[in-house]
């Protein structure tokens, strides 16, 4: 489903993403560790094409997405949801706002809108925060509002950088658990983190990164370092 | 549905920043007044023109002891020169009658015609070109012609000189039309380019966003384009007002310049107002739309 291929990403002189393949199967949760700086959020920016690879391929349901031209661009990106590491909610708008927004862009109707933005709040448990706005949610709730958008085009794959990033262990959990879901009803998980616990309490395939390259990638893997 | 949008969110952006919105929409009333008043002008003056070359024609006048023989000579000359449209032989008396007509209301001159002081007028031939330029080749031609010693007078010089002035006129107003039309379009290309590229800053993390979560151009485009032709739009409201407002106090001078009694500045701009409107319409919405598309391509990625 997702194949990165001898893929490198340099900016400048500095290699943040060094010759690294892999390969994701339909409903695998993929756990991606390593430490501060290691290329975790870049791999996910080439993933999610906000940046071109300076080397190699990355062909997602067989298409090579380093060559999507920006009329193809949207429609990839409603496909994939993405918590982003620093949200990336809008400021002046309410938490229903924030997820509606992300079906709106796609030419969601109004009514389907209107049906489904309740219903996602609901499962990310922030039913009653509708009106919010994201200044007034704990940073574990700003979180789950970027997850609700995340997950609201229903999208074949979900990827969260660092989702439990400012997060106390029970909240984190929180996340977890729904993540779990999520990969049940058959969406891929990509889960960035460096949450030592978090990737042994999971017992799922650990991609390790360090200094840009792949240092391993288990099974049922353990964070080492 | 994402036309509303677009309007919605064109608006608040309008509102945003407010001031430069205003600016952007004020230099762009400038512009098209000016443009308008400009256009106006010159359609006017050509109109003028117009109807004074209609009115252009040669008057050759005959002495009087020439014959019918020589008169019908001349005329058949005059009428196998090139270009010319229409001969007209005016006898002694309906030269008379026009003179009375003319002079209707100066009965003085009536009561001197009534006791027979009117012999003296001559007859005359009146010609007019197809191209009022050609009658000065054949005024010449006349002078130069074997029947020039029936002749008088060939009466052409005055009102070439006449139309030559309006016609020079016309090419002042066209010139300085382009001149300052071009200038302030260049001003308010340059205002409305930077208004949308403030927007487009503004909005720089919403747009990004946007992009992020699967938003087509067109979608993120739209609301920015629509804002430059709301400058466009707005401005053309003002500016007919604006139009309307200085047409009306413009026109008596502006009609007495023109100095023709069968043309009224302010009738000429109402009957082409639909015309006008129009236009600027037309222009201000391009041009509006034009500067969000370079704004856009410049500062979107
Ligand atoms: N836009 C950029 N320009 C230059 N260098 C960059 C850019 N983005 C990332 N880098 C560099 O690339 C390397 C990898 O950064 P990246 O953000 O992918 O790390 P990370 O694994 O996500 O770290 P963290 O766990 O702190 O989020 C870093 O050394 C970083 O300085
Ligand atoms: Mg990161």
């Amino acid at each position: 489903m997702i194949e990165f291929i001898h893929v490198s990403k340099k900016y400048g002189t500095h290699s943040a993403i060094n010759d690294v393949s892999f390969f994701i199967d339909r409903g695998e949760f993929v756990t991606l560790v390593g430490p501060s700086g290691s290329g975790k959020s870049t791999l996910i920016k080439l993933l999610i094409a906000e940046e071109k690879p300076t080397g190699g391929q990355i062909v997602v349901a067989g298409r090579d997405i380093t060559t999507l031209s920006s009329r193809e661009l949207p429609f990839y990106r409603r496909k994939i949801g993405v918590v982003f590491q620093d949200y990336k909610l809008l400021p002046h708008k309410t938490v229903a706002e924030n997820v509606a927004f992300a079906l709106e862009v796609s030419d969601t109707s109004g009514p389907e809108v209107l049906a489904k933005v309740p219903e996602i709040l609901e499962m990310v448990g922030l039913k009653d925060k509708g009106k919010s706005m994201p200044d007034e949610l704990s940073g574990g709730e700003q979180q789950r509002v970027s997850i609700a958008r995340a997950l609201v085009h229903q999208p074949k794959l979900l990827i969260a950088d660092e989702p439990s990033g400012n997060l106390d262990p029970i909240n984190t959990w929180e996340i977890i658990e729904l993540l779990f879901k999520i990969n049940k009803s058959g969406t891929i998980v990509l889960l960035a983190t460096h949450d030592k616990e978090v990737v042994d309490a999971l017992k799922k395939r650990v991609i390790t990164l360090r200094d840009g390259k792949i240092v391993a990638d288990q099974v049922k893997g353990k964070y080492v370092l | 549905m994402a036309i509303i949008r677009g309007l919605k969110i064109g608006l608040v952006d309008f509102w945003r920043n407010r001031w430069l919105s205003l600016a952007a929409t004020f230099m762009m009333t400038l512009t098209i007044v000016t443009m308008a008043m400009f256009t106006l002008l010159s359609l006017s003056v050509n109109q003028t023109t117009k109807i004074l070359q209609e009115k252009i024609d040669i008057a050759v006048f005959i002495k009087d002891e020439a014959t019918d023989i020589q008169i019908q000579g001349l005329q058949n000359e005059i009428g196998a020169m090139p270009d010319v449209k229409e001969v007209r032989f005016t006898s002694k008396e309906e030269a008379l009658a026009q003179f009375r007509e003319a002079s209707k209301p100066r009965p003085v001159i009536i009561r001197l015609l009534d006791l027979g002081h009117g012999g003296s007028i001559p007859r005359s031939i009146v010609i007019k070109a197809n191209d009022p330029s050609s009658l000065e080749s054949i005024a010449s031609a006349i002078n130069q012609s074997q029947y020039n010693v029936i002749v008088t007078k060939v009466s052409y010089e005055e009102s070439k000189s006449s139309i030559d002035r309006y016609i020079s006129m016309t090419h002042f107003v066209e010139r300085a039309g382009w001149v300052l039309s071009g200038l302030f379009i260049l001003i308010a290309v340059l205002v409305i380019y930077n208004t949308i590229r403030l927007t487009i800053f503004m909005r720089k993390t919403e747009i990004e966003i946007m992009q992020l979560v699967g938003a087509t151009g067109w979608y993120i485009k739209f609301p920015l384009i629509f804002e430059g032709v709301l400058y466009g739009l707005i401005a053309a409201v003002l500016s007919t007002v604006l139009l309307f407002i200085g047409v009306k106090s413009a026109s008596p001078f502006i009609t007495k310049y023109i100095d023709s009694n069968s043309f009224d500045f302010s009738h000429f701009f109402i009957a082409n107002l639909s015309k006008i409107i129009g236009i600027e319409l037309l222009v201000s919405v391009l041009v509006g739309g034009f500067c969000s598309y370079l704004a856009i391509k410049k500062h979107l990625k």
